[in-house]
């Protein structure tokens, strides 16, 4: 129960972290601030990946009409990366891994790995959330642009929160 | 939930991902307007593609109708060039029959035999679709064959590539006529013989129905001429190619001289006399 509450409140600040930073934190059209993608990634491991994308679908949700953009745009994005969660996880960790962490943590997984994997859910993630942002009105150019740098910035953001949130409750 | 089977939980899965995406892309549209274009554009593409499959998919089921009413098109048009020629043949005769002297009916080949030396077929029209022996059976390439024997609804042809099978054929260009037989060795190939040395025949000149006899009206054609042979000094035999490929052949035309019985009849009474 005690542990619910926790991960209740860890997922609420996130999405209070989220909405602060689609409101507040405007750095320039080619990166979007977003810890989104990480309330996604920090699902309990365990959980049915259909539940997975419910619940990935309503915080989306969530931050599309608190932070007043198109509603469904950040929706799809973790819907799309709440389903693949599963077997990205699978692909670059062992079974063993997937048996214990029932939260993804960097603690839990190493550090390399953990980035590689963070990375590649962040593209998937920007990829869905940028190509239906721009749906052809940007050029390829500036569309890649927008993805690495978005990646590259929110990879140091998920980083810095996975390691201050985990390492304090440590 | 850990019990369902892993299938189960995969169609699950797809099922809400897409229902969820769907959702989502509803959303968007809904909400802005250059995406609204942009996905509504993509689906009407997706959708006139579905369309395009759909509608090939429904043509090719609906072929074998269409092929009937093809073939009974080409039944009609037959008829209405047999009187046409019938017409041009008789310019200042006052009467024309109205349909021409031979009417057809079309036909489906369910069984047939090609690699004998007395080959057969059988079609499915009988007596029922008022099919009598000794009708002829032809297409437009050529001759296939005559009916021999009847039932209800199916009738037995001897075949065209059967040895003892002859048919009265003529020179399109000299109006010579001949006997055209099978040789019994290759299908593709009969002789016409008994034609008279001075007809002026060349290779590749068309062979064509006599209209000789009451059972294939004049000018089907047949083949053409590929090869010249001298017989004793005073006939020639021809090698001809058909045109009708006996190996592809799976519908026919019966065709029906409607004078054939009054004909039929008047032989009988000359035959007797004599």
């Amino acid at each position: 129960m005690k542990d619910n509450w926790g991960r209740f409140m860890f997922f609420a600040t996130l999405l209070i972290i989220q909405i602060v930073l689609s409101k507040y934190a405007n750095v320039g059209p080619y990166i979007y601030l977003c810890c989104l993608p990480l309330i996604v990634i920090y699902l309990p491991l365990y959980q049915e990946t259909f539940l997975s994308m419910l619940i990935a679908f309503g915080c989306g949700l969530a931050v599309d009409v608190l932070c007043d953009g198109i509603v469904g745009l950040n929706a799809a994005a973790s819907v799309a990366l709440a389903a693949v969660r599963k077997p990205l996880f699978a692909a670059f960790f062992t079974r063993d891994n997937l048996e214990r962490a029932v939260i993804p943590t960097i603690h839990e997984t190493g550090v390399m790995r953990h980035i590689n994997y963070i990375f590649i859910s962040l593209l998937i993630y920007f990829i869905v959330y940028i190509c239906l942002d721009s749906v052809g009105m940007e050029s390829l150019q500036t569309t890649l642009l927008r993805l690495v740098l978005s990646c590259a910035a929110n990879l140091v953001l998920v980083l810095a929160i996975d390691y201050f949130m985990f390492n304090s409750r440590r | 939930m850990t019990g369902r089977p892993a299938l189960v939980r995969i169609a699950i899965n797809i099922v809400v991902f897409i229902a969820l995406e769907v959702l989502c892309l509803v959303m968007i549209a809904n909400n802005s307007v250059v995406q609204r274009y942009k996905i509504l554009g993509a689906i009407r593409e997706a959708q006139s593609a579905l369309w395009h499959r759909t509608s090939e998919i429904s043509s090719y089921f609906s072929l074998k109708k269409d092929n009937r009413l093809l073939v009974q098109e080409n039944v009609d048009l037959q008829r209405q060039l047999n009187m046409y020629k019938a017409m041009s043949a008789k310019p200042d005769t006052a009467f024309v029959h109205p349909a021409g002297l031979y009417s057809y009916m079309a036909a489906d080949i369910v069984k047939s035999t090609r690699g004998k030396q007395h080959n057969y077929m059988l079609i499915d029209k009988g007596t029922r679709a008022g099919v009598s022996e000794g009708m002829g059976v032809v297409t437009a390439n050529g001759i296939v064959g005559i009916i021999d024997a009847v039932s209800d609804n199916y009738s037995y042809v001897i075949s065209f590539l059967n040895t003892e099978q002859s048919v009265s054929a003529r020179l399109t260009k000299s109006d010579h006529f001949g006997l055209l037989r099978w040789e019994g060795v290759n299908p593709h190939k009969a002789t016409l013989t008994e034609i008279s040395l001075n007809c002026g025949a060349a290779v590749g000149d068309t062979v064509a129905t006599s209209g000789h006899s009451s059972i294939f009206p004049a000018d089907i054609p047949i083949g053409v001429i590929s090869k010249i042979k001298p017989v004793s000094g005073l006939y020639l035999s021809l090698e001809i190619d058909l045109f009708q490929d006996f190996n592809s052949l799976r519908h026919v035309y019966i065709v029906a001289n409607k004078d054939r019985k009054e004909i039929d009849e008047l032989e009988l009474e000359e035959g007797e006399g004599r």
